[in-house]
């Protein structure tokens, strides 16, 4: 400290003087005592400096980063569900929803005039959901890009916006029984979206980034992305205009026969894949039109087939040599079995049939006889082996098994019922993979609806096949053929026959069970099944019709769909008819003259053999006559 | 070293010659020492010289920053387009799906074209003799102007298949 020179030398060491009272020991004191209170306040200051700062960083440093993470969840893109050429028949598209926070929205009557006319609901509707009490409600669900775009170009306080992506089907009504349906949450509900949906629906992805109070990611901040992983795309056996081809078809059917629905399945017959699959319902009430069936019925409706089940009984007759094709019987309109009547569907003199004979006009006493032969374990056993009684394999959600009365069930009359298709439950699936295993060969052959998945590089990986085996010889089935043919030519299925080709098909009309027991009257289920071309089998297709009315006989309602669908079919896959050939020599000829028995309504004129097949066995008609399209009675 | 202190070394150093010098504030310079002034004024260079730096340095932290932001915006921006792609090619995938639909394509075709399907269809096969064979007429599936498809259901059939029994124009078949 500086003092005015007063004279007194300062020398050694001041030995200070006495106390001054200004400017000595009393400020001196203070000011250590002041600076004291500062250094304990700086002191505090600092451990609580160090101990945010260095101590307790990271817990800080949480808290502030917690308020700015946000994780939005990427939706996922859906597979898509393509025909076997890759036409797309269902597909998703991503679209914006739109919701609002009505905390946040400042002025509720003005947003709602400018949001009201872009979205397009009601402007006081709106104002009610804006002034709601909650912090979330939608406004509107899965809007287009344009509409997205300008609602967030007013940007208005309150509206955000989540992705949310939307199902589409080009063709509202194709395939629609089959495909299913999509529900808010981008999962399958019903159908192939319900059963394939893991694989379509693939894994949504993650996106942590930091934003700012109004939403804008900060950049440089580090973010975290997982992206979305893609559902690959669902390839299918089908064919998407022969799909059409056969709802067309099928839906003209149950309107002008006026039934209550049908099914219609066709299938490559060596590979066993599904090109077609309609399911329709007709319409009830207010609304005249045929839709598309809620279910895939023709997995999961049982019926009992009637007649078409002949075709399991012969072949298994044949194969197990207890007939041969020209084995004959003295084949009477009715006979007596366990104190019940049997008898033909027709009423017709006691003829001297042969197997063919009985097959074409659809004998039940012929069949009872043959039967008879057989007996109930080899019956049962073959009808198993076709297939019948188990599931197909397709998974389809509710898919039947059916039900086939193990011999231990049988009545005294299941010899008669059973082998003609009553008292048995089954699908028309499983009664067209029956004929599609005569059209085989004799090999049952899986049926399959997928052929495979798609990845987002458009690369196939093929679904798996199932495993073949043999039913019945090669020669029994050629042998079947030859006799399938001739129900065509001459017997119940001449309204199945295509113009050009040979087709081998039986017809099957059955009773309804009745709830109460027994049979409802009146109503009757129409099958036609079949195969072409004979020589060379390769489409095999069923169709169904449920309770048509007046007519109801599977050879007039049924068999014209085979024909059209068939018909389709043959030009669509480029199948040209190919050269005549009898297949199985040893098959005599079905007796043309006796057409009058089998299914045909009273009062029709009998079946004649038609021209028309010649023109593939050599003999050509003569140039300019027009092959007419159809030889059945009474029907266009 | 301070200037006094350097001063009491000299008188040391000194002896008796120095400390008349002491006293008077002088002092003996050495060769390679440097004046104040010139020391002040290195050390006012050597100064600027590290704010200069730490200048340039900061500056070159702020350009960084303004281009990782730059970037972070464009990744952004690359981002959300990509996605926006990927969306409208969805939506092209469905657009070209619907313009093939089969309702469309046939009800397009009778409508607007006014075409029908053939009668016949005519294969020639090579090596087969006689006359073509004629195939079953193709179905004619309709669709009638007033119950349109998609309205939820199929329409009904329009009548009988084409009656026209005109032989011409078969398509040959390989």
């Amino acid at each position: 400290m500086r003092r005015p020179a007063t004279g007194r030398p300062r020398g050694g060491g001041a030995r200070g003087g006495g106390r001054r009272r200004v400017g000595g020991h009393l400020p001196r004191r203070r000011l250590l005592a002041l600076l004291t209170v500062l250094g304990c306040v700086f002191a505090v200051l600092v451990v609580r400096l160090v101990d945010v700062q260095a101590l307790q960083a990271g817990r800080y440093a949480a808290y502030g980063l917690s308020e700015r993470l946000h994780t939005v969840t990427l939706a996922p893109q859906r597979g898509a569900i393509v025909d076997r050429s890759g036409n797309v028949l269902a597909i998703s598209v991503p679209m914006t929803t739109i919701y609002a926070d009505p905390k946040l929205v400042t002025d509720p009557a003005g947003e709602a005039r400018q949001l009201a006319p872009i979205l397009g609901v009601d402007q006081t509707k709106l104002q009610g959901q804006l002034s709601q009490p909650s912090q979330f409600v939608y406004l509107a669900h899965t809007v287009t890009d344009q509409v997205a775009g300008q609602v967030k170009a007013l940007r208005l306080p309150g509206i955000a916006y989540l992705d949310e992506p939307k199902r589409y089907r080009p063709d509202a009504n194709l395939a629609g029984s089959i495909l299913g349906t999509v529900g808010f949450d981008g999962h399958g509900l019903s159908g192939l979206e319900y059963q394939y949906d893991s694989k379509l629906a693939g894994h949504p992805g993650r996106l942590l980034v930091e934003e700012g109070i109004g939403g804008q990611p900060i950049p440089g901040t580090p973010q975290e992305r997982q992206p979305s992983t893609p559902g690959l795309d669902l390839e299918l056996t089908i064919d998407r205009s022969l799909q059409f081809e056969a709802e067309q078809a099928l839906a003209g059917e149950v309107i002008s026969a006026h039934a209550q629905g049908g099914t219609a399945v066709v299938m490559d017959s060596h590979t066993g894949d599904i090109l077609a699959l309609a399911n329709v319902v007709a319409g009830s009430g207010s609304n005249p039109q045929v839709t598309p069936a809620a279910a895939d019925l023709a997995l999961t409706q049982v019926y009992e087939p009637g007649s078409v089940m002949k075709g399991v009984t012969l072949s298994a007759a044949l194969q197990e040599e207890v007939v041969a094709p020209s084995t004959r019987f003295t084949v009477p309109y009715s006979t007596v079995l366990d104190g019940s009547v049997i008898h033909d569907a027709e009423n017709h003199p006691t003829e001297y049939w042969s197997v063919p004979d009985i097959l074409a006009y659809s004998s039940n006493v012929g069949t009872l006889q043959i039967s008879q032969r057989l007996g109930p374990s080899r019956i049962y056993r073959y009808m198993r082996a076709f297939g019948l009684g188990s599931a197909t394999g397709l998974g389809v959600p509710g898919e039947s098994a059916g039900l086939v009365p193990a011999p231990s069930k049988w009545w005294g009359t299941s010899i008669a019922t059973v082998p003609i298709g009553q008292g048995v439950a089954v699908t028309p699936m499983q009664i067209l993979d029956v004929y599609n295993t005569i059209a085989n060969g004799g090999v049952f052959v899986p049926p399959r609806l997928v052929k495979g998945w798609v990845d987002p590089s458009q690369k196939l990986t093929r679904a798996a096949t199932a495993s073949t085996h043999r039913v019945i010889s090669s020669t029994t089935a050629r042998r079947m053929t030859a006799m399938l043919e001739d129900v065509v030519k001459y017997g119940t299925g001449t309204a199945g026959a295509v113009t050009g080709y040979d087709v081998a098909g039986k017809t099957g009309t059955s009773q309804v069970p009745s709830p109460r027991g027994g049979y409802t009257s009146g109503a009757y289920m129409a099958t036609f099944a079949g195969f072409l071309p004979a020589e060379d089998p390769q489409i095999t297709a069923i169709v169904v019709l449920d309770r048509p009315q007046p007519v109801f006989f599977g050879g007039l309602v049924a068999a014209p769909v085979f024909s059209q669908i068939a018909a389709y079919a043959m030009r669509e896959l480029k199948i040209p008819p190919p050269a005549g050939v009898n297949l199985a020599p040893d098959v005599p000829q079905v007796d043309a003259s006796a057409a009058q028995g089998g299914e045909q309504p009273p009062g029709a004129a009998p079946v004649v053999a038609a021209p028309t097949p010649d023109a593939v066995q050599g003999t050509a008609p003569s140039p300019g006559t027009t092959v007419p399209a159809s030889t059945a009675p009474g029907k266009p | 070293m301070t200037a006094p202190q350097r001063e009491q070394r000299a008188t040391r150093t000194r002896g008796a010659a120095g400390v008349g010098v002491g006293r008077a504030g002088l002092r003996l310079v050495l060769p390679d020492e440097l004046s104040p002034a010139t020391r002040r004024r290195r050390a006012r260079f050597l100064l600027a010289g590290v704010w200069l730096v730490s200048a340039v340095a900061l500056l070159g932290v702020v350009a960084a920053h303004v281009v990782l932001a730059q970037q972070a915006f464009r990744m952004d921006k690359l981002q959300s387009k990509a996605t926006s792609e990927q969306a409208r090619n969805q939506a092209l995938r469905l657009q070209v799906a619907e313009l093939e639909a089969p309702s469309r394509i046939v009800a397009e075709a009778q409508q607007r074209l006014g075409m029908v399907t053939p009668p016949t269809v005519a294969y020639l096969v090579p090596g087969r003799s006689g006359p073509p064979v004629r195939s079953q007429p193709a179905p004619t599936t309709t669709t009638t102007t007033t119950t349109a498809v998609g309205k939820g259901g199929y329409p009904p059939r329009s009548g009988s298949s084409a009656t026209s029994s005109n032989p011409a124009a078969g398509t040959s078949h390989p």
